[in-house]
């Protein structure tokens, strides 16, 4: 039984893709049901010891330890708010239903591996099944988004794969707790910390590897870019917490995971500013959120970073970060459904309640008070207060400034979402009048249905997800985790909530009152001063003309080969029959030649007979 | 004569017979052909499946027989060679299907199947010789019993790929023979296995081991297309597509990578080739081959000739994994043999079936091909993620192994060839597969005609088989007008195609509220169900890759077996 309830959450949603493919299943109700399993096998823990699977892949092992708790349970609750709300579209094709769910294998099986070859097939399971998701509205865009995409994923699978391959063979092991323990125990270990980081990192949208983030989360249908940027994104986390030496004393060797763990904050913080600075730039809904996204995982990697420089540390660091993930999870999934049901919504009223909801998950977002971001700020304020003392270049204080103005962006952020939401999709002047062609994104798929519950379903996802996430981060982590208690607020820490948040929200309706008396009105049309993707187009634009010169360089190669080829034949043809030769040969075969031949064979074998001695 | 004795006679008779009945048939005697094809391959499979039990439960089947005075001829079968045997006669099952669906109106299938039943044998001999000389005798009858295969279609361009392979295959063939003759007179008839041998004449003849050493690979490498010994390999795919996957996957090039592996590891041993410094120079060469022929793959607009220069870059992983000397690796090597063949056949197949039903050959022309033929097109994606090495497939396993057995080994610097051999892989192979699922451009596909390619003047025959071919296409699309019809999105399609003969509707079902959708297949099912079958092994075997029967856990014994003996 115990071995049914370890596989059921990762085999029943590939059962279904299968089905999804093979009958006719538009009007799939799988989606939203599938997540459950996961959803109570981390609720429940663990039931016994995991099953027995030396046949599959090398030594199938599962695992799920406290940590893997929280983040399957924000995996499986994002996927099921993102099954809901995918419902009222799942009518587009079998193919996109049978995508989701594979990749929603992917997504659960890194988070329940515990050996290092299922982690690396689950992950890239997900990292491809998640391809058709992206590309799904087969606009210019999306397809562009797609090869970034793709593009990226090869990269970190190629950054991972040799990392993994150096750390395994080196480990002797491939148990995922074994390879963390002799990473932290093998000098020399940093260029593996490296690969590893920056492979996981991909996938987490680590600055300058978040690149693909910005063009594909807002590329893809709502409900995937919900579980793209809720779920997936912290596929990532799950790697670095699984693999890095967290919470193990080194012998000598320290230096190097106080180096990768050093390197990791200092990413971390630069990830957390640079995402605000593009981000507020940014004109469409979408996009504002995935480099929220970017943003946000760059504070979940300075949680990692402190783990890796303060071994004593990692525990409250690792419990810190998943919370701070379970936050990001849900809010963001939240989000993103939401722009949705806001570009569906036809008529006034609805409409603000949409919008204060919007600024309410903003605001979470944000870390203000009462909400799941604060939750996940304490835990987190925490986790930095133990780099006390640490004598690194990060010490507490400067981490603390750092996250600080990173809370300021969020709110920025949020801020700016708003007025990019409220302009794009303006408020209905009369209820249910003229506003039914509004969609989110390009493409006839993105009508919600208006079935029964079509327009409703998404609302409903939107909704639960907001109170769920509120109330599983006050719960959760301090239920599952022995290092966590619920937050008690105080006085000073509502404050140190707040000030963030003013500054951000102050400094927002600054900017936005400087630019209306200067433009005079919104321009909701005028493109980004950063268009999305930023970096990458830099680097297609710098790489286009290189590559035009490579295959200029190289098909000559092809050129030289076909040269040689051209001299090979030639050669072939000289010696083919016709030419001397033939004439040669034919004389040779002439009868009276082969008897002068025969003639001297046998006279010098009767010399070799007669000659004595030999 | 005992049973164990006689056991690789009866494996080699399994396509010997059928090879003599053929050539004795009349060409219209389609279903005996059929039918005695299909007989041998599956007696084939049913005998190594017998072998297999009995070798593992400790049985030695050797059969051995005087060839000149001091030489035998020895066949045998140990797990070596059987895991040799095992794939060639599984994918020789499933090739010989595909190949009479491929070639369902051809002319010369006589002949055709004739030689294709004469190659395997060859393969069967290859794989069971038992010591180099009778090693090089089927290698050498390999060599002449694939030429008719690669120049069936009697083109210009199918007789220059022809000349090609005979060029190199004959010139590699006369390295080997030097080799062989060389080491014979050295040390007499050095059965596999007997590393000591040579090992012991490391003191009075290392230059002339050194030698002969090189002589044996690069005769062997022609075949394992090691550059810069690879170029027939890619002039050799104008042949039909049955025999690309023959040459690809089944035969050829696998008899060459496994003549490397045995002298290797079964003639000179890891100690002396270690000792001579042979190895790391392989090594190289491989590493070489494995980026030379990613590169120009990715410079490929034809769709074989890509897989060709994929062919080129995978084989030498085996190469490399049989020269960088540990257990995981050596491992992976040997697994290859396995892997790159259920791959590669795979994509051959879905190769010929693209050209056959839609007319694409180009990389360029594949825009909508997964909507007009989903089931090739899924398998083909299937086997590209393997070769690009994704996990669960069987090339993540490969790489997987060779990179764990590079660092066992202390050569790191081989995940740098294994990870930039990834990221071409994808770069080659990622692109064909995203452009195929794409809707196809606003025109509708052309519909698709058979598009032979200029006969070669001096026969007639071709221009009189071209009219044929298209009163036979009148005259089905006669019989199926009515059929023609919509497909899902609409489109109308087969109006034109020759191919609508071919073409097998399976009806639809329903089960209570679950319907299960007619199908109308793309393609017969002689020519879906072999890429069905290798398509899904990809997946398969890369997923019980921990089972002891697996190719992983069955090399795995081998390399224990041959790393153990030095």
């Amino acid at each position: 039984m115990s071995a049914l309830a370890w596989l059921l959450p990762l085999l029943l949603p590939l059962v279904a893709a299968g089905l999804a493919l093979l009958l006719d299943a538009r009007r799939a109700r799988l989606p939203v049901l599938l997540p459950l399993p996961a959803l109570v096998l981390a609720l429940t823990g663990a039931p016994g010891e995991p099953p027995d699977l030396t046949w599959i892949l090398l030594d199938l092992r599962l695992d799920l330890p406290g940590p893997g708790r929280v983040l399957l349970a924000m995996t499986a609750l994002v996927w099921l708010a993102g099954g809901i709300a995918l419902r009222s579209r799942a009518a587009d094709s079998p193919g996109l239903t049978a995508a989701w769910l594979v990749t929603l294998t992917g997504n659960l099986g890194v988070v329940l591996a515990g050996d290092v070859v299922t982690l690396y097939t689950l992950y890239a399971i997900m990292t491809f099944a998640a391809y058709p998701l992206v590309i799904h509205e087969r606009t210019a865009e999306a397809l562009h988004a797609g090869r970034i995409y793709i593009v990226l994923a090869v990269v970190g699978e190629a950054l991972l794969i040799s990392g993994l391959m150096l750390a395994t063979a080196r480990a002797g092991t491939t148990n995922l707790a074994g390879i963390a323990a002799a990473l932290g125990a093998n000098a020399g270990a940093a260029p593996v910390l490296v690969l590893v980081s920056a492979g996981f990192g991909v996938k987490a949208g680590i600055v300058p590897l978040h690149v693909w983030l910005p063009l594909a989360h807002p590329a893809a249908p709502i409900p995937a870019s919900a579980v793209l940027s809720g779920a997936m994104i912290k596929a990532g986390l799950v790697g670095w917490l699984r693999l890095l030496p967290l919470g193990i004393e080194g012998s000598g060797t320290q230096d190097a995971v106080t180096f990768a763990g050093t390197m990791l904050i200092s990413i971390g913080v630069l990830t957390a500013l640079y995402g605000a600075v593009v981000g507020v730039v940014q004109t469409r809904a979408k996009v504002v959120l995935a480099y929220s996204s970017v943003s946000q995982m760059g504070l979940i990697a300075t949680l990692v970073g402190a783990g890796l420089v303060v071994p004593a540390a990692a525990p409250l660091a690792v419990a810190a970060a998943v919370t701070y993930a379970l936050h990001h999870g849900l809010t963001k999934a939240a989000l993103f459904l939401g722009v949705g049901v806001l570009a569906a919504t036809t008529s006034s009223r609805p409409w603000r309640a949409m919008v204060v909801g919007m600024a309410l998950a903003g605001l979470a977002l944000a870390g203000a008070p009462l909400s799941s971001g604060y939750v996940a700020k304490s835990a987190m304020k925490k986790a930095v207060a133990e780099l006390a003392g640490s004598g690194g270049v990060w010490d507490d204080a400067r981490l603390t400034t750092a996250l600080a103005i990173g809370a300021v962006g969020t709110t920025l952020l949020m801020a700016r979402l708003l007025i990019v939401l409220v302009r794009t999709y303006p408020e209905p002047r009369a209820s249910g009048g003229g506003r039914s062609t509004r969609s989110a994104t390009k493409g006839p798929s993105a009508q919600p249905s208006a079935g029964p519950l079509g327009a409703g379903t998404p609302l409903v996802a939107w909704g639960a997800l907001l109170l769920v996430g509120l109330a599983t981060t006050w719960v959760l982590p301090a239920a599952l985790l022995s290092e966590l208690s619920v937050p008690r607020p105080s006085p000073s820490s509502t404050w140190q909530a707040t000030w963030p948040v003013l500054v951000g929200a102050g400094l927002a309706f600054g900017a936005r009152q400087l630019a209306r008396r200067r433009r005079g009105a919104a321009q909701p049309t005028a493109s980004p001063a950063i268009a999305a993707g930023d970096l990458v187009l830099v680097a297609e634009a710098l790489l286009r003309p290189v590559a035009r010169e490579l295959h200029r360089t190289l098909t000559p190669l092809t050129a030289v080969r076909q040269m040689i080829r051209a001299i090979g034949s030639a050669i072939q043809r000289t010696v083919q029959p016709g030419q001397g030769f033939t004439r040669v040969d034919e004389r040779l075969t002439r009868w009276r030649l082969a008897g002068v031949f025969l003639v001297l064979l046998t006279a010098a074998l009767a010399l070799t007979l007669i000659t004595p001695g030999g | 004569m005992k049973l164990t004795e006689a056991m690789p006679l009866l494996l080699l008779a399994t396509s010997l017979v059928p090879a003599a009945v053929i050539f004795v048939l009349p060409e219209a005697a389609e279903r005996s052909r059929t039918l005695i094809n299909m007989a041998g391959a599956i007696a084939k499979v049913a005998l190594v499946m017998v072998l297999v039990v009995g070798v593992f439960t400790g049985t030695v089947y050797e059969w051995r027989a005087s060839f000149l005075p001091g030489i035998d001829l020895v066949l045998r079968a140990d797990p070596i060679p059987l895991l040799f045997v095992f794939l060639s006669a599984l994918l020789w099952l499933t090739t010989t299907m595909y190949a009479i669906g491929y070639l369902a109106d051809d002319d010369h299938r006589g002949r055709f199947f004739g030689f294709f039943s004469l190659c395997v044998a060859a393969t069967v001999g290859v794989a069971l010789a038992g010591n180099l000389v009778t090693f090089l005798l089927f290698y050498e009858l390999l060599t002449v019993t694939t030429y008719p295969l690669v120049v069936h279609q009697g083109t210009v361009r199918a007789r220059a790929g022809g000349r090609a392979y005979l060029f190199y295959t004959i010139t590699g063939g006369a390295l080997l023979l030097i080799g062989v003759v060389w080491l014979q007179q050295l040390a007499g008839t050095v059965a596999f296995g007997r590393t000591d041998v040579l090992f012991g004449l490391l003191g009075s003849h290392r230059a002339s081991l050194t030698v002969i050493f090189v002589l044996l690979i690069a005769g062997l490498g022609v075949k394992a297309a090691l550059v810069p010994l690879h170029g027939w390999l890619p002039q050799a795919m104008v042949a039909p597509a049955p025999v690309s996957a023959l040459l690809h996957a089944v035969a050829v090039v696998k008899a060459g990578a496994f003549g490397i592996v045995r002298v290797v590891h079964d003639l000179y041993g890891v100690e002396l080739a270690r000792e001579l410094g042979v190895l790391l120079p392989l090594a190289a060469v491989a590493a070489v081959t494995i980026v030379y022929g990613s590169v120009l793959a990715l410079l490929q607009d034809d769709i074989k000739r890509r897989l060709a220069y994929s062919t080129v870059s995978q084989l030498s992983y085996i190469v490399l994994g049989v020269a960088i000397v540990s257990l995981t690796s050596l491992t992976g090597a040997l697994a290859h043999l396995v892997h790159q063949g259920v791959m590669k056949v795979t994509m051959f197949y879905c190769a010929g079936n693209l050209g056959k039903g839609l007319s694409i050959t180009k990389v360029s022309e594949l825009r909508g091909a997964g909507a007009r033929m989903p089931v090739t097109m899924v398998t083909f994606t299937i086997a590209a993620i393997g070769m690009v090495g994704i996990p669960p497939t069987v090339g993540f396993m490969t790489k997987w192994h060779l990179g764990l057995g590079a660092v066992d080994a202390g050569q790191p610097w081989v995940i740098v060839v294994l990870v930039a051999s990834t990221v071409l892989n994808a770069a080659y192979f990622l692109p064909v597969v995203a452009r195929a699922w794409l809707p196809a451009p606003d025109r509708a596909l052309q519909p698709a005609v058979v598009t032979r390619e200029q006969p070669a003047a001096t026969t007639t025959e071709p221009a009189a088989k071209a009219g044929a071919a298209e009163a036979k296409a009148g005259a089905t699309e006669a019989g199926h007008g009515v059929a023609g019809g919509n497909t899902t999105d609409g489109r109308v399609f087969g109006a034109h195609d020759p191919d609508r003969r071919t073409e097998t509707v399976l009806p639809g079902l329903r089960v209570g509220g679950w319907r299960l959708p007619g199908l109308r297949l793309e393609a017969g099912l002689w020519l879906l169900l072999p890429p069905l079958a290798t398509g899904a092994s990809v997946l398969v075997l890369g997923l019980l890759s921990g089972a002891p029967l697996s190719p992983i856990g069955w090399a795995e014994v081998i390399a224990r077996e041959l790393l153990g003996r030095g």
